[in-house]
């Protein structure tokens, strides 16, 4: 029993950067059996780096190896219609179909679910766009920077901070790196399994339509039932007030330290353990409403507190006392954490043109059926053979008239 | 006619505040009968929070809380107490749960006597679901927080901000809750389909600490492979030159654009009304107008803080430039894709009346969506107890009174 969570599982995926990339990793990193299927010049995340020794690589791009481990990967070129024959051969006894296209692009290509789904019935066709398959936006045009904003994220980002205080004169900022792309696939993930679940019921297939922008506004579901329920005073002027200055970022003698001492309650064990100064008697931040009033002479005093000490001391302290606390690690910090290191948050293996790489580990722990690497990213076409005669019964000689004639 | 996917699904929820209860939702409006457990020994703090329909005070009348809870039961059931222990574990042999979730603080189920063990004696296939800040084991599993908090712990502070006045930034929409509310899911519904195929259940410890790890996994590998730090870069990006976020017309009114080639740099170029800028060779390839970018920034706010937002979003679009308006709560409410979408669902609730809900991110071409309201405090308690334990008045009255239905 055991083995892997989705043995027998067959997806394709044709998918370029983060968000439908990562989507296969996910599944099969628990075993899946996933193709991953590139156009001749391969899926553009292997220009995005970083790099080992900064050294640009088509092998070596480090978020590439990242979201496609556990994958076989093939060469075909979807914009000949032998390359296409290819796909449609691969998707004929696949259970899923994970891409992320532009919608007009698939149909150009006559690769619209309603195709699909005469050629294989049972294909789950998992769809991860911009803005989804129509509407208005259906053609516009996103970066990591842009879902952030358009759906809402960015205008309350930075929500708090050190310099909260001088963030009234700088732009909204967005969340490190790829986020709204990783949502996008945290649901895409959800909802194709549901669509196997009901296959299970149906016998049916069905599309899966998820999209940057619904997934990045439904992060602001509180704000939207907010705004729903009261009518809200426009501008930033309201979000100032509201933050909660003892819930902030505070500066140590090696960092920064996050502290969550909001509520009365903690608020009280927070002043335990500041060690009970006179000031935090003061009628001044007696209250949260008073503490919010006062909020820049208390991230002051709170601060003259925080500076000399070390921000793990601090968080530790603050935890014992019952209350909340976290420092700020950088990359490296979090590296060398040791509760990271005993929890293995970070794996290595071996890949052919990178050598060892260290990346996240797994994303969740299951007991019985453990997430793992089952092979390094594949190199461009590295399993052309394999699958083409291997598993589509193509003979040696029409494989190399398949690449001379640059379909693959 | 369409089941929904995961009818016949049962989950019993003893989640609570945001990650759980998001994560419970999906499950719900994909057809998975919810059991929420509530107490009043501690209500969910986001019943109590201030966001209250027309300001007035209430459990059930809490925007937070009902957007995150639709379609659940919601059951009372004081789990902190000894009989509350024995009537959980008869509700689990009589209901047969299929998924148990919990978010409670590392290792409390456990104590409680109601941890995967023990669970598992009872229900030996459940497919049991643990999320915490930073997993079941380790030194500091046992450390308390919110999202928000944890946030700083992961990485993302520390390369969130701006450069020129680098200190770590808390990110927005309560990061990373309902972000990983999606990764959770898909963790029960791996153990699940698992479960399915072999009859194993399993238990999960889904730590946030870690997931959000995946979202870092670039400047995690700069850190392993070339041992760099990386610091902030605010809105700039190698690859997207010119990138940025721009002052409009209003007041905190902004877009954010970002050029990725080119010819987008020459269809910007056009729009701001000055073609020839891009052969100017300041602005020839992406090195060279990474050097300019300050330079192009001034050309760039001059034209978009003559504009609204959505004006400056269509015009570039339109034009082939990737731009996007930062929107606000209330432009979220009237975006015209997510309208044309049907993102937004109206939805009556008994105390609140008809309120717009938004937040239901996928659209399945088999399984229509249907949000339902979220559950009145304990509003499902006697038809549970009597329904499915088939415990007589007299006996729920007799519990209610000894506080462990409660």
């Amino acid at each position: 029993m055991s083995g892997t969570a989705f043995d027998g599982l067959r997806v394709v995926e044709w998918g370029s950067w983060v968000s439908a990339p990562y989507l296969g990793k996910l599944l099969a990193d628990f075993g899946a059996d996933v193709v991953k299927v590139e156009p001749p010049g391969g899926d553009p995340a292997r220009r995005l780096g970083p790099f080992p020794d900064d050294i640009p690589h088509p092998e070596r791009s480090g978020m590439f190896l990242f979201a496609n481990t556990s994958k076989r990967g093939v060469t075909l070129d979807p914009s000949s219609s032998t390359g296409r024959g290819l796909l449609l051969r691969l998707l004929r006894d696949a259970d899923v179909f994970v891409e992320n296209n532009p919608p007009a692009l698939m149909e150009q290509f006559g690769l619209t679910y309603a195709a699909l789904s005469e050629l294989n019935p049972r294909l789950v066709m998992t769809s991860i766009t911009a803005f989804g398959q129509d509407g208005p936006y259906r053609d516009y045009t996103t970066a990591p920077l842009v879902s952030y904003a358009m759906g809402g994220v960015a205008y309350e980002t930075p929500v708090g901070g050190v310099g909260e205080d001088r963030l009234e004169s700088y732009p909204p900022v967005r969340g490190w790196g790829w986020q709204i792309a990783f949502t996008a696939a945290f649901n895409a993930s959800w909802a194709t399994l549901a669509a196997l679940f009901q296959r299970a019921a149906t016998g049916r297939g069905q599309h899966v339509d998820v999209n940057e922008l619904e997934s990045a506004a439904a992060l602001m579901r509180a704000n939207v039932a907010e705004a729903s329920y009261t009518p809200q005073e426009p501008g930033w002027a309201k979000l100032r007030r509201s933050r909660v200055p003892a819930g902030s970022i505070y500066p140590t003698r090696d960092g920064y330290v996050s502290i969550g001492a909001t509520d009365e309650h903690q608020w009280r064990r927070f002043v335990g353990v500041m060690g009970n100064p006179e000031w935090a008697q003061s009628e001044l931040f007696a209250t949260l409403p008073a503490r919010q009033e006062h909020a820049d002479a208390l991230r002051a005093l709170v601060s003259d507190w925080s500076r000399p000490q070390a921000k793990d001391d601090i968080a530790r302290r603050v935890q014992e006392a019952g209350t909340i606390g976290f420092p700020v690690y950088s990359p490296r910090e979090v590296l060398a954490d040791a509760h990271n290191r005993e929890r293995e948050l970070f794996v290595e293996h071996e890949h052919p043109d990178a050598g060892r790489v260290g990346m996240p580990g797994a994303p969740f722990k299951l007991s019985a059926t453990p997430w793992r690497i089952a092979r390094p990213a594949p190199r461009l076409g590295e399993h052309n053979e394999e699958i083409y005669c291997g598993r589509l019964g193509l003979t040696r000689a029409e494989l190399v008239q398949l690449r001379r004639s640059g379909a693959i | 006619m369409s089941t929904l996917p995961l009818a016949g699904v049962r989950v019993l929820d003893f989640t609570w505040v945001l990650i759980g209860p998001q994560a419970s939702e999906y499950l719900a409006t994909l057809g998975a009968d919810v059991i929420r457990i509530e107490s009043a020994v501690q209500p969910d703090i986001t019943r109590r929070l201030s966001l209250m329909k027309d300001g007035v005070p209430g459990l059930n009348r809490n925007g937070v809380f009902n957007s995150v809870n639709r379609g659940k039961r919601s059951v009372l059931l004081n789990f902190g107490s000894e009989r509350g222990v024995e009537l959980t574990r008869a509700l689990v042999r009589a209901w047969q749960p299929d998924i148990l979730l919990e978010n409670q603080i590392s290792g409390s189920m456990a104590r409680r006597g109601l941890g995967y063990q023990d669970i598992a004696a009872i229900k030996p296939d459940i497919v049991y679901c643990s999320m915490s800040l930073l997993g079941q084991t380790g030194p500091e599993h046992w450390y308390r927080g919110w999202g928000p908090n944890l946030q700083c712990r992961t990485g993302i502070s520390w390369l969130s901000g701006h450069p020129h006045d680098p200190v770590p930034v808390a990110l927005g929409g309560t990061y990373p809750d309902y972000n990983l509310a999606g990764l959770v899911v898909f963790s029960a519904l791996t153990a699940l389909w698992h479960r399915q195929q072999t009859g194993e259940g399993q238990h999960i410890d889904f730590a946030q600490n870690e997931a959000v790890m995946h979202t870092l996994a670039d400047a995690m590998l700069d850190a392993t492979m070339n041992g760099r730090e990386l610091g902030m870069n605010g809105n700039r990006e190698p690859l997207f030159v010119p990138q940025g976020v721009y002052r409009c017309a209003g007041t905190d009114d902004w877009v954010a654009i970002s050029v990725a080639d080119d010819a987008a740099f020459a269809a910007l170029c056009r729009v701001l009304g000055q073609p020839q800028l891009a052969h100017d060779p300041r602005f020839s390839g992406v090195l060279a107008r990474a050097e300019h970018h300050d330079a192009l920034d001034a050309l760039i706010g001059a034209w978009t803080r003559e504009r609204g937002n959505r004006e400056a979003q269509d015009t570039l679009q339109a034009a082939g430039v990737t731009a996007g308006a930062v929107v606000d709560s209330e432009q979220l409410l009237t975006d015209p894709q997510l309208r044309a979408r049907g993102f937004f669902h109206t939805i009556d609730h008994p105390e609140v009346g008809p309120a717009e809900y938004g937040g239901w991110p996928v659209h399945l071409s088999d399984a229509p969506t249907h949000v339902a309201r979220a559950p009145l405090f304990g509003e499902h308690t006697r038809e549970v107890y009597a329904g499915i334990l088939g415990l007589s008045d007299a006996e729920i009255e007799e519990l209610t009174n000894a506080q462990v239905i409660y």
